[in-house]
């Protein structure tokens, strides 16, 4: 089965070419059902090369496929290949299963939108590109799925490009991730310079077994150098700080693309990277850190901006933005199998929680339009007791929300408790802002919950009257998902033991696994967990589980805090003023005065001169077969005294 | 079947048969459109595709089988370099029939030679880039260029096209001449022989000089060489031998104006290549200087006037006289069997060819399209991307690969051959090819603009609407792009050549 692996990437690809040129004119059902059939495919190819790569012997569980040699340019060749191994194996059973539930899910959601057939293409075309970007065996084959799902991140936040605000945000979106790319692309080369390949493997094998002596101080630096450029491609794409402002900004897209590029996959791409180049970052310890700690800080200070927001599905971006940071803490302190099971089970959970979210904002635009009112349907001051209109939207957002706090037995628990965990082998600061950020995340959940679902409608009788449970096509989704958030975690050890051939260490199974699969070793520390995640609830039931004026008493007692947080830390302020308007400025002076004047002038007046020469030149071709003979006569004698002479 | 004592005369037909078979479907197509009158044009086109299929068959499967020769002398080889352009011209001389359609149709008489003509053609073009032999090279040149004197003026109504066909054949008999001599002058210097790859080795005639013949020294054989040059200069359109060419490329009929700027082209260049690997005459310095001076004023020249034209048809035949300066600049770096760069020059023109074959008749089989045979200026060219996107965004495929701009397999083309030169030590002629690329984007662009950033004006233009057209315009563009992004197998193929 593994041979067919290229099928996962080619099917989504056929779902594109169809939907892309025929989209239009076929009925919506027929589009739903090869953009949801493809995906469903390569889902099912993905499992059982799964299996088969399951069954191997541990030591052949790294297969490479060459499917054609790409480029050759001198020394540089580039294969279109594949890597499948473990690492890439649960990569892709994750983002081809929860992007098939999500495209299920988006039939119901954009059913009524006039650009369904788009939509569906460039929903495949994510998958498409994502797998590239998972199954590559090379770094430019990575880096070209890399660049594609920008592209579709962009395409799709900006998917209803009418509105200013989406554009803008597809814009944001688009030049932070350029940012971060540069980064990247840079440590590509440098890559290429350095070992004269591009192939993960040989570029590993390299680091691992240098040739004579390779690690000494001097190339240590380099490789320094290199790990720096590849995580700030990272920092921009998983969205940490300082690059991490365009992500809350990409929620104007569809919320299923929030779900599934903002929150589950895309937005792990970085993680993927890292630990996928973990021999590298293992050699520069330094920067290993740099990473754990930029992880720790992201988690903490986007936990906090959530605290206080009222956009429901802003608060789950900030909560994506920190759990991100939570997966690069765990790589920061050498836990990668953690990282990445924290990967697949917030994929689970956050996904859940924004295809819930998706279901509330639905419900609450179609009762709000029903009315005729102009509410904004995804503020959460407008909502309240939902849970009894959308049982099921209700129910799985709760368990969602208790697996990405952390109550014990879920998914997440698992997951946070065992980058927790080694966060505290690693270094204790680190340990101490995770904890912190787990009450934090606790809060902001609890808060959500109660004051979305629970308690009284706050916009009167005639919208509460157009509320309704979503359709089963979207209800079904969140229910497997659910299933996903609570089971997850349970699978902590033998994913763990699946893993361990690629991160070849030891110590992750003994430290995490153990710790969160029998509770034994660091019995402490699990308490101190555990006792975070209910003390952020609690405090959030203390204060949302009644209507009560306590939230904006403690608001007004904390004001300036209060307006730090509301306002995101004034970042996108700071930048604007720093960057962005200084920017401006530089470009006016560039468009108005540099370019009009100089550059213009110099263009002109070259291109004047070449175009008058050609003018002139054109002159000599008279027509005349007489004077052409003789050009060509003057030609043979001049050539012929050339010679001659020398 | 060999008989043992006996010495059988050396003989393999399997050498010359795509030119064979050729030449066998040339003839039918003669008698198939005498016997009926011009009228079965479905079954002459349908003969000429096998023919060129049949061709391109036979000498594919030559591939890869070393160097056969017709017989003991070098007059006809076949080797992988043959099978490739042979391979390419086959390529060429089908679109040229596809585009040619309406064209063939709207003439009353004369239908079926149409395609004859092209057929024989390629047999030139075909023997012209598979030949060692000077006497063999002259007699390819004439079958090709008789040919094509006829094609030109196959639009016997217009003034224009006799013309065109008049002006060729007085010039083209005028540098045959300058070709002529200078085999003569090399068959008296090289003691009479006319196969090139022997002449080095060759003892001077004793009438002329006691000392041993090298080209370095002996000026006969130098003035021969120039004079052979000058021949091959003429066909390959370079500057100050190319005046012929604009007047001649917009009067010919289109299709056939498609077809000589590709095919002369590539026979030309690749002739230009055997001669440079049997004799390192281009090794010289004062050789090279020559070749790479004749390439310089070559770009600049055409790239310039080019910029002046109003006529698509006339702008692509200064954009081809360029396209023939880029490609001698291969010629320069491969020169030297010293450098490094040799077999980059070499597999350079090569991928080269290819790249020009394949955008250049695009870009004129858009020009049938959309100005239905006649010429199409660039004010008519106004908002056809709105009108025709297809075949539009085809045409600006092609302007940006002749341009050479990513991802086409024009730029890779130019990447390589540029990258050529430089590993040869050129890097001032690199430079300077660079800025005439910088100053041909302009002209190329300018055709874009004019499809999508003007608005078309009332009238509505005709176009020609042949299914093969259309085909052809569409199977360019796709081959221009997918190979320019997976240029893998090509490249794979180009090295094995060399």
């Amino acid at each position: 089965m593994i041979d067919y692996l290229f099928l996962t990437i080619l099917l989504p690809l056929v779902g594109v070419l169809v939907n892309g040129f025929f989209g239009a004119r076929l009925p919506k059902k027929l589009v739903a059902v090869i953009g949801c059939g493809t995906v469903g495919a390569a889902f099912l190819i993905g499992v059982s090369a799964l299996i088969a790569l399951a069954r191997l012997p541990v030591a052949e569980r790294s297969v490479e496929l060459s499917l054609f040699e790409w480029m050759a340019a001198g020394d540089l060749r580039v294969h279109a290949a594949l890597l499948f191994d473990p690492l890439s194996a649960v990569m892709l059973v994750v983002v081809s299963g929860i992007g098939l539930l999500i495209h299920v899910y988006s039939i119901g959601y954009m059913w009524k939108d006039s650009g369904f057939a788009r939509y569906f293409t460039y929903l495949n075309l994510f998958i498409v590109s994502m797998l590239i970007l998972i199954l590559g065996n090379n770094f430019v084959v990575f880096y070209v799925g890399w660049e594609l799902v920008g592209l579709c991140s962009y395409l799709l936040i900006g998917f209803w490009f009418h509105k200013p605000s989406a554009a803008d945000a597809a814009k944001k979106a688009f030049i932070v991730n350029r940012v971060g790319d540069l980064g990247f692309a840079l440590g590509i080369f440098a890559i290429f310079a350095v070992f004269g390949t591009v192939q993960f493997s040989e570029v590993f094998h390299a680091i691992r077994e240098p040739v004579n002596g390779f690690v000494d101080g001097q190339n240590l630096l380099v490789l320094g150098a290199i790990a720096v450029l590849l995580f700030i491609g990272a920092m921009g794409k998983s969205a940490q700080i300082p690059l991490y402002v365009w992500l809350p900004d990409a929620m104007e897209g569809p919320t299923p693309v929030s779900a599934l590029i903002h929150a589950a996959t895309m937005v792990t791409a970085g993680v993927y990277m890292v630990a996928r180049c973990h021999v590298l970052y293992e050699l520069v310890p330094g920067v290993l850190a740099f990473v754990g700690v930029i992880g720790a800080v992201t988690a903490v200070l986007a936990a906090s901006i959530a605290l206080v927001q009222h956009d429901i599905k802003r608060v789950l971006a900030y909560s994506t933005i920190s759990q991100l940071g939570y997966m690069f803490l765990g790589c920061g302190v050498g836990a990668y199998a953690a990282a990445i099971f924290h990967l697949m089970t917030h994929a689970f959970f956050k996904a859940l929680l924004f295809l819930g979210s998706g279901s509330v904002i639905h419900s609450m635009e179609h009762a709000i339009r029903h009315a005729h009112g102009d509410a904004d349907p995804q503020d959460m001051r407008n909502m309240g007791g939902l849970g009894r209109h959308m049982r099921i939207t209700a129910l799985t957002f709760v368990v969602g929300s208790a697996a990405l706090a952390g109550v014990p037995f879920l998914s997440g628990f698992y997951s946070k408790e065992e980058i927790l965990t080694s966060a505290w082998e690693g270094n204790r600061l680190l340990w101490g802002l995770g904890v912190a950020g787990a009450v934090m995340t606790a809060f902001y959940m609890t808060r959500q919950v109660l004051k979305t679902f629970f308690g009284k409608f706050r916009l009167g009788d005639d919208i509460e009257a157009g509320l309704h449970e979503s359709a089963a096509v979207m209800t079904v989704p969140l229910l497997l998902l659910a299933v996903g958030a609570v089971g997850a975690g349970w699978i902590a050890k033998p994913l763990h033991v699946f893993l361990s051939p690629v991160f070849n260490s030891q110590e992750v199974i003994h430290g995490g696994v153990e710790a969160a699969a029998h509770g034994g070793g660091h019995g402490s520390l699990m308490v101190i967990a555990i006792c975070a995640a209910f003390a952020g609830i609690a405090v959030g039931v203390a204060l949302y589980a009644k209507a009560s004026d306590r939230p904006t008493r403690l608001a007004a007692a904390l004001e300036p805090v209060h307006r730090l947080l509301y306002n995101k830390y004034y970042v996108d302020e700071i930048y604007d003023r720093l960057m962005i308007s200084q920017g401006h400025a530089l470009s006016r002076f560039l468009a108005n005065v540099f370019d009009a004047h100089f550059i213009d002038g110099v263009v002109n007046g070259v291109a004047k001169v070449v175009g008058g020469v050609g003018e002139v030149l054109k002159k000599c071709q008279t027509g005349y077969v007489r004077n052409y003979a003789l050009t060509m006569a003057a030609g043979v004698v001049a050539i012929l005294l050339y010679f001659l002479m020398r | 079947m060999t008989l043992p004592g006996t010495q059988p005369p050396f003989i393999q037909v399997i050498a010359v048969l795509p030119y064979i078979e050729l030449l066998v479907f040339g003839i039918l197509i003669l008698l198939v459109s005498a016997l009926s009158r011009g009228r079965n044009l479905r079954l002459v086109q349908l003969l000429t595709f096998a023919g060129l299929a049949s061709a391109a068959y036979s000498s594919l499967s030559l591939w890869g089988q070393g160097r056969l020769q017709f017989d003991q002398s070098h007059m006809v080889v076949m080797d992988n370099t043959s099978v490739y352009v042979l391979t390419l011209l086959c390529i060429g001389g089908l679109l040229t029939a596809l585009t040619a359609t309406n064209f063939v149709t709207r003439q009353e008489k004369l239908r079926g030679e149409f395609y004859a003509l092209i057929l024989f053609c390629i047999i030139g073009m075909g023997v012209l880039a598979s030949t060692l032999d000077l006497i063999v090279l002259f007699l390819a040149v004439e079958l090709l260029s008789i040919g094509l004197y006829v094609l030109a003026g196959f639009d016997r109504e217009k003034l224009f096209s006799n013309e065109a066909a008049l002006k060729y054949f007085i010039l083209g008999s005028f540098s045959s001449a300058f070709l002529l001599l200078g085999i003569a002058l090399l068959f008296g210097a090289s003691n009479g022989t006319t196969d090139i790859a022997q002449m080095l080795s060759a003892q001077p005639s004793p009438y002329l000089s006691l000392e041993s013949f090298t080209v370095n020294t002996w000026p006969l054989s130098t003035v021969g060489w120039s004079l052979v040059l000058v021949g091959m200069a003429f066909k390959m359109a370079l500057v100050p031998f190319h005046v012929w060419t604009p007047d001649v490329y917009q009067g010919a009929p289109t299709p056939v104006t498609a077809f000589m700027s590709v095919g002369v082209k590539a026979a030309a260049l690749t002739a230009l290549l055997r001669i440079m690997v049997a004799t390192d005459l281009f090794a010289i310095e004062k050789w090279s200087t020559m070749l790479a001076t004749l390439a310089i004023l070559t770009m600049t020249v055409g790239n310039v006037i080019a910029i002046a034209q109003n006529s698509l048809k006339r702008m692509l035949a200064y954009s081809s006289i360029a396209h023939a300066g880029y490609l001698v600049l291969g010629v320069v770096a491969g020169g030297d069997p010293g450098m490094v760069s040799k077999y980059m020059g070499y597999q350079a023109i090569l991928f080269y060819l290819a790249a020009y074959t394949f955008m250049n008749l695009g870009a004129f089989a858009f020009v049938i399209y959309a100005g239905a045979d006649g010429d199409l200026s660039l004010d008519r060219c106004k908002g056809l991307g709105f009108r025709h996107p297809i075949p539009a965004a085809a045409m600006a495929i092609f302007m940006l690969s002749l341009a050479g701009i990513p991802p086409t397999m024009g730029f890779l083309a130019k990447i390589y051959l540029f990258q050529s030169v430089v590993a040869a030590g050129d890097t001032g002629l690199a430079v300077i090819a660079v800025l005439n690329s910088v100053v041909a984007v302009y002209y190329y662009l300018r055709v874009v603009v004019m499809m999508y950033m003007h608005e078309s004006p009332e009238e509505k233009t005709v176009t020609d609407k042949s299914r093969g057209l259309l085909l052809a315009v569409c199977g360019c563009a796709l081959v221009t792009l997918l190979l320019g992004i997976f240029p893998a197998a090509v490249i794979k193929i180009v090295q094995m050549c060399s």
